[in-house]
């Protein structure tokens, strides 16, 4: 319980609040607001040490918020988190009742403008960093070409080690646009971790525009600690219509990768010290042979510098119908050497959407994984997983009612049962 | 340590003022796709109403093809902006946060038709992925508290 009593006095949610109510203009006509509320009831079985009830029951509930137009200036305020409380105290958990803000802030963003700034709880998905920090990130334009973004606070992800005194992230990134030629961009992320050294991370990204519509697409990655890259991604798109091929190559240096100082933590750690490097060289190749069917393969080679190497191959398809109505699947086999083992992995799925009112449900689902291993594992060579769902829209799709079952008998679990009943409902839509 | 969190936090609020000074913003992709091209709930080609690409944005690049589910951190490593027009934050969080007890896979269980990651008995194939490839593991576990999960059995 202590999770979500913390999440529901978390600072930030606190600040926020206070902000919104100081901004909130009584007259305010302009504000719109969209709360969602989604909540979760799961029911699995487990077997759990000491005491505890193999009945495992939790309840979750999950709330988005958005608040735009709180004053005429473009401040907004958005929040999103959720909470978990084990209705059958089982002990599965470490504590019965958890919960956590994923984000939460009070943006600023001028209108006809690129200037953006937010406060509080924030994912920074740029350039190097793929971070939840608490504090400051903004982001502007110094010329139509050059564009600016910046960040600081306190690393989220690194608050569960020893409190968050010492802990401290900060970066950025500055991009310049040339037109119809190519886009490049320099980043950085430094952060501490209790006072100590955690990543230290600069890279750059580029789109680069080719004849004939292809494109160039990458980045690479520095460990300024390491002194070396920690990884290369770069892909070229080359359209064909109605194919698209995209051959990719990646690199990753183990010790600049994973050796992050302070942050990493197993099954990381060890992986920093390996003096391992992996390159990964693949192709996605695509056939969009109709507005309804779309038909796929990939190939991913593995190669290491001391490891044997491995490879993945896929096909894969999609049928799409009205709305959502998607069916599909995938067959892949993957040649683990790396890992002394194989497996052939066949995936089928459907979603049938907007069905007849005749029947009570909106849509049903069925999900099926199967895979075989080449190798037994925990004396099972194979997995079979099904899941079934069914669901309705009611109230003009305000409230969303759902159904699902999943069944699997696998290395781990001789047969497993799970059900989920969800309920997700938008304020302000229907009725 | 607090002095210079402040001292950067104060640097990033100059930036912040440069910009607002300058601010010669050029294009700004709108803020939500416009409601009269109204985006069906199908997986969106771009490249059906835009060109491949215009001077502003690359438009092929966010085709929702097949692929795009599990290969998209390119694109929104670099123009995020796009992927807002059509997705709130908490769409990417269900997956991308750094703190997420049930997995969005195990969120949405009906909504197959994402093919999302780690559905099944990923509790096996992890063991050969992450052999095969631990980058992808790191990406989405690479902090203490998103490591929280893998340290239940990993030490």
């Amino acid at each position: 319980m202590t999770g979500v009593v913390n999440f529901f006095s978390s600072r930030w949610v606190c600040c926020a609040l206070l902000t919104i109510m100081l901004f909130f203009p009584a007259g305010s006509s302009a504000l719109t607001s969209n709360v969602e509320l989604e909540t979760i009831l799961r029911g699995f079985a487990r077997d759990v040490p000491v005491d505890g009830n193999s009945r495992v029951i939790p309840a979750y509930t999950y709330l988005k918020l958005d608040l735009k137009n709180i004053t005429p200036t473009g401040i907004s305020f958005h929040g999103y988190g959720w909470g978990r409380y084990d209705l059958a105290d089982s002990g599965f958990y470490d504590s019965q009742g958890q919960g956590e803000l994923l984000y939460g802030y009070l943006e600023y963003h001028k209108k006809f403008s690129s200037l953006r700034a937010r406060l509080g709880r924030i994912h920074v998905f740029e350039g190097v960093a793929n971070e939840t920090l608490d504090g400051l990130w903004g982001a502007g334009k110094l010329s139509p070409r050059v564009s600016l973004s910046g960040y600081a606070g306190q690393p989220v992800g690194l608050s569960s080690t020893n409190d968050r005194s010492g802990d401290s992230l900060f970066g950025g990134r500055v991009a310049y646009d040339g037109g119809e030629k190519y886009l490049v961009g320099f980043s950085a992320k430094f952060s501490n971790n209790d006072g100590n050294t955690a990543d230290r991370m600069i890279g750059t990204d580029l789109i680069y525009y080719l004849p004939k519509d292809m494109t160039l697409f990458g980045f690479s990655k520095f460990n300024t600690d390491e002194s070396s890259f920690a990884e290369h991604s770069w892909e070229l798109r080359i359209p064909f219509e109605p194919f698209d091929i995209k051959p990719y190559l990646q690199y990753y240096d183990y010790d600049s990768y994973f050796g992050t100082g302070d942050k990493a933590k197993l099954p990381f750690q060890n992986l920093a010290q390996s003096g391992e490097s992996l390159a990964i060289l693949g192709v996605d190749s695509f056939w969009r042979k109709s507005e309804e069917l779309n038909l796929g393969a990939k190939l991913k080679l593995y190669s290491y510098d001391q490891n044997d190497s491995s490879q993945y191959i896929a096909l894969v398809a999609n049928l799409i119908g009205e709305e959502r109505t998607q069916s599909g699947g995938e067959l892949g086999y993957m040649r683990g050497e790396a890992a002394n083992n194989n497996y052939l992995l066949l995936r089928l799925y459907t979603y049938q959407d907007q069905l007849p009112a005749k029947y009570w449900v909106s849509f049903v689902s069925a999900d099926l994984v199967y895979a075989l291993y080449d190798k037994k594992i925990n004396s099972e060579d194979s997995s079979l997983f099904i899941s079934l769902g069914a669901g309705k829209h009611v109230w003009n799709d305000a409230l969303d009612l759902k159904l699902s079952g999943d069944y699997s008998i696998d290395p781990f679990y001789d047969s497993d049962l799970r059900v989920m009943l969800s309920a997700s409902y938008s304020f302000g839509r229907g009725l | 340590m607090m002095g210079r969190l402040r001292l950067l936090i104060m640097l990033a609020l100059l930036l912040l003022l440069v910009a607002c000074a300058l601010d010669k913003s050029g294009y700004v992709p709108p803020e939500q796709h416009p409601v009269d091209a109204e985006l069906p709930p199908k997986p969106p080609i771009c490249i059906d109403c835009h060109e491949a690409r215009d001077e502003n944005i690359n438009w092929a690049q966010f085709n929702h093809t097949i692929y795009f589910g599990e290969n998209h951190r390119q694109q929104a490593y670099r123009q995020n902006r796009v992927c807002s027009m059509c997705h709130t934050p908490s769409f990417c969080s269900d997956c991308h946060a750094t703190r997420i007890e049930l997995k969005s896979s195990d969120k949405n269980p009906t909504q197959t038709y994402r093919r999302m990651p780690h559905r099944g008995d990923y509790l096996s194939r992890h063991r050969i992925d992450g052999r095969v490839d631990p980058s992808s593991c790191f990406r989405c576990h690479g902090n203490p508290k998103t490591a929280q999960n893998c340290t239940r059995c990993h030490g």
